[in-house]
């Protein structure tokens, strides 16, 4: 099937900046540089924001990392490329942001040690590999509510964190995340595998908290 | 994607089809999150979705790791930058020259 083009310039979920991908960099104008980051730079602005959200401790956190974000995107735009992959890079310098504002922070007492789950909240997960459970904790997460959801990704550690949010919010692929974590590969398997595993423990915690799941009720196996 | 990076990912689990010829459960579980987010040659992902069909606990393990998934999207998307934050950026970008040293 041949899919109908897209006009040129038209924004959509590739990205805009397909339409820079014919800008002569040697004869354009700051003028012209500073409208073409505006119309290809800007539309990611709430998207960027919403992985700041997650990233930083609250909402005034979230806007400072995003503001300084387009700050240095815009004095290196110099050196993107048109044509590639923008959104990725805006990614990177969002992540190197919130990375150096967060290790400024170190000293500060964290709220949790929350690089690690402990084991009993893994084990806890593990429970119920045999009979036909399963389901009903798939069924009882779907109900969770959001604010649960941000509770848990928020005791993830922020490598974690992040992992999750590229691969599952944004749909980046590994090979996106390696370049926007600046990690190999293998690392960001492993962190997916890891945060994933932590995140699976903590909402089956609230979902039998909340008593939503199935688990435990006699006669529960549907199958 | 690329046969490379299939090949790339691979190195990193034991062979889906074992000496035997046979494909386990263990096998197949090493591949859930690589599966679920679509970054499996599609031969192999095949050989899981038979694998699935066939072994109810196993499918079980992927319909958790679907949902895990699905509601970090859920939670996540559509958030929205408030309008002062769009103001501070716009600003920003207006009142600043691009990286002196360049010139």
């Amino acid at each position: 099937m041949t899919l109908p083009q897209t006009p040129a310039g038209t924004p959509d979920e590739q990205g805009p900046e397909r339409a820079g991908a014919e800008v002569d960099l040697a004869t354009e104008t700051e003028t012209d540089r500073r409208a073409r980051f505006e119309a290809d730079a800007l539309p990611y602005l709430d998207q960027l924001y919403g992985a700041a959200l997650r990233m930083a401790r609250n909402a005034a956190d979230a806007e400072d990392v995003v503001q300084e974000t387009y700050a240095k995107a815009w004095a290196s735009f110099h050196q993107y490329t048109p044509g590639t992959n923008l959104k990725a890079w805006l990614y990177r310098i969002l992540t190197n942001t919130y990375i150096n504002s967060y290790r400024k922070r170190q000293r500060q007492p964290q709220t949790s040690d929350s690089g690690e789950v402990a084991d009993w909240q893994l084990a806890r997960a593990a429970e119920h590999t045999s009979s036909g459970l399963r389901s009903a904790e798939a069924e009882a997460m779907d109900r969770l509510p959001d604010s649960v959801v941000k509770d848990a990704l928020q005791q993830l550690s922020p490598d974690f964190r992040m992992a999750v949010y590229l691969a599952d919010v944004e749909g980046f692929a590994y090979k996106e995340i390696a370049e926007i974590m600046q990690t190999p590969i293998g690392t960001v398997m492993s962190r997916l595998n890891r945060a994933r595993k932590q995140l699976r423990g903590l909402l089956a915690e609230h979902a039998r908290e909340l008593g939503m799941s199935a688990t435990g009720t006699p006669g529960g196996e549907h199958r | 994607m690329s046969a490379e990076e299939h090949v790339e990912h691979e190195q990193h689990f034991h062979a889906l089809v074992g000496e035997d010829g046979e494909v386990h459960c263990a096998e197949v579980l090493e591949r859930v999150n690589v599966f679920i987010d679509h970054e499996l040659a599609d031969a192999d992902s095949d050989t899981i979705r038979e694998h699935l069909a066939a072994c109810e606990p196993c499918l079980d393990q992927f319909d958790v790791a679907e949902a895990v998934k699905r509601l970090v999207r859920r939670c996540c998307v559509g958030e929205q930058a408030p309008d002062t934050l769009r103001l501070r950026v716009l600003q920003v970008v207006a009142e600043t020259g691009e990286d002196p040293l360049r010139r």
